[in-house]
């Protein structure tokens, strides 16, 4: 048992710096924000129970993008509420390798995870207490404002995607974002502008 | 080690409103649901709370800074706690390298496993004015946020501490790894 208010997955994002117009054309997600993300040095953390997990914007994120929108929108997509209610996420990347087993209905979301490579090697750590249960609505909060860096970014670097799945994956992530009422729990009263 | 900071919002301060104590303005000026400071650990985050664990440990770390930024040489130990941690410092110096010798405890039962990964390498070695910039990203920004709201420090002793972390701060030349625009 962990304190309570520790219980859970809450993201503190990380300052994007120096995005400029430049209107270049990507094939995928993954390659657009290896490229805009290029210069970040502050890491994203995903605080899972308590334990800080640190992910890279030029390592780490990119290669998870994909992942977490097909994720969010089987969350947040109101035909496939009844239907779908689990999934499953292998994110890997440069740093990571980690799984996570969702289950949820309309109030609540669990997460298995199973964590098999972290910088710093502390993967017991998490898979001490890889299982957390919070409200659904929550969960999707804490991505709220990642999503906004997304397109954020995107929007002030100009450019486009060509591959067409790709493509319809970013117009995913507009839906995404639309649909989240609200940011995270850290971010609740803060104009947050960059 | 390297330190990240938060964007945490800072709470205006009534006006009138005087602290007799250093540490307390910490609980005025910061929310607990906020943005925190991490501490990475041969690449192992710590979570460092703005509003409680600075409140607890900054005049710790404002003393630890202090004597190494002094001395030219020297030892010292500082003892610090975090939600999840205790934390003991023995550390080292001379002109140019710093060493720290850790301890990690768990505050609760489950986080043991993390304390045991961190006490997995327990020795931390660096430059010693490396080691003084990422700590003045830090006093930095806590400086810049007592002036932001002009935090009126009555009892002189008190108001020293303020002064004396932004005089470090200023003679620090340069920001921690994550704050430099020079690549390195």
């Amino acid at each position: 048992m962990i304190t309570s208010h520790l219980s859970g997955c809450y993201l503190q994002v990380g300052l994007i710096e120096n995005i400029k117009p430049e209107n270049k054309s990507f094939a995928s997600l993954r390659e657009t924000y290896q490229y805009l993300f290029r210069r970040n040095r502050e890491f994203a953390l995903l605080l899972w129970n308590g334990i800080p997990v640190r992910l890279s914007y030029v390592w780490d994120i990119p290669w998870m993008i994909e992942k977490i929108i097909i994720l969010l929108d089987k969350l947040t997509d109101e035909n496939e509420l009844d239907t779908e209610t689990h999934h499953h996420c292998y994110f890997q990347t440069k740093n990571l390798k980690f799984n996570w087993y969702l289950e949820w209905n309309s109030e609540a979301i669990e997460v298995d995870s199973f964590w098999e490579k972290i910088p710093g090697n502390y993967e017991t750590a998490l898979n001490s207490l890889g299982h957390i249960k919070m409200m659904k609505q929550e969960f999707l909060y804490e991505w709220k404002l990642l999503l906004e860096q997304l397109i954020r970014a995107f929007q002030d670097a100009g450019g486009r995607i060509y591959e067409s799945e790709q493509a319809d994956l970013f117009d995913m992530l507009l839906r995404i974002n639309q649909s989240i009422e609200q940011r995270g729990r850290y971010y609740r009263t803060n104009d947050y502008n960059s | 080690m390297i330190i990240q900071l938060g964007h945490p919002q800072v709470n205006p301060i009534p006006e009138g409103k005087v602290f007799s104590a250093f540490q307390d303005v910490f609980l005025d000026l910061f929310k607990s649901e906020e943005e925190a400071i991490y501490l990475y650990w041969h690449k192992i985050p710590i979570r460092i709370r703005y509003r409680e664990d600075l409140y607890a440990n900054m005049q710790l770390f404002l003393a630890m800074i202090r004597l190494i930024f002094k001395e030219n040489h020297g030892a010292t130990k500082v003892d610090f706690m975090t939600e999840l941690l205790f934390i003991h410092w023995d550390i080292y110096w001379t002109s140019h390298h710093i060493r720290i010798e850790a301890r990690f405890t768990d505050t609760e039962d489950a986080y043991t496993p993390y304390a045991d990964a961190l006490n997995q390498q327990t020795t931390l070695e660096m430059d010693r004015y490396a080691f003084q910039r990422e700590w003045k990203s830090l006093f930095h920004q806590i400086v810049m946020a007592f002036q932001t709201v002009q935090v009126n420090i009555t009892d002189p002793k008190e108001l020293k501490k303020l002064e004396v972390m932004q005089k470090i701060e200023q003679k620090i030349p340069k920001f921690g790894k994550l704050y430099t625009l020079d690549a390195s």
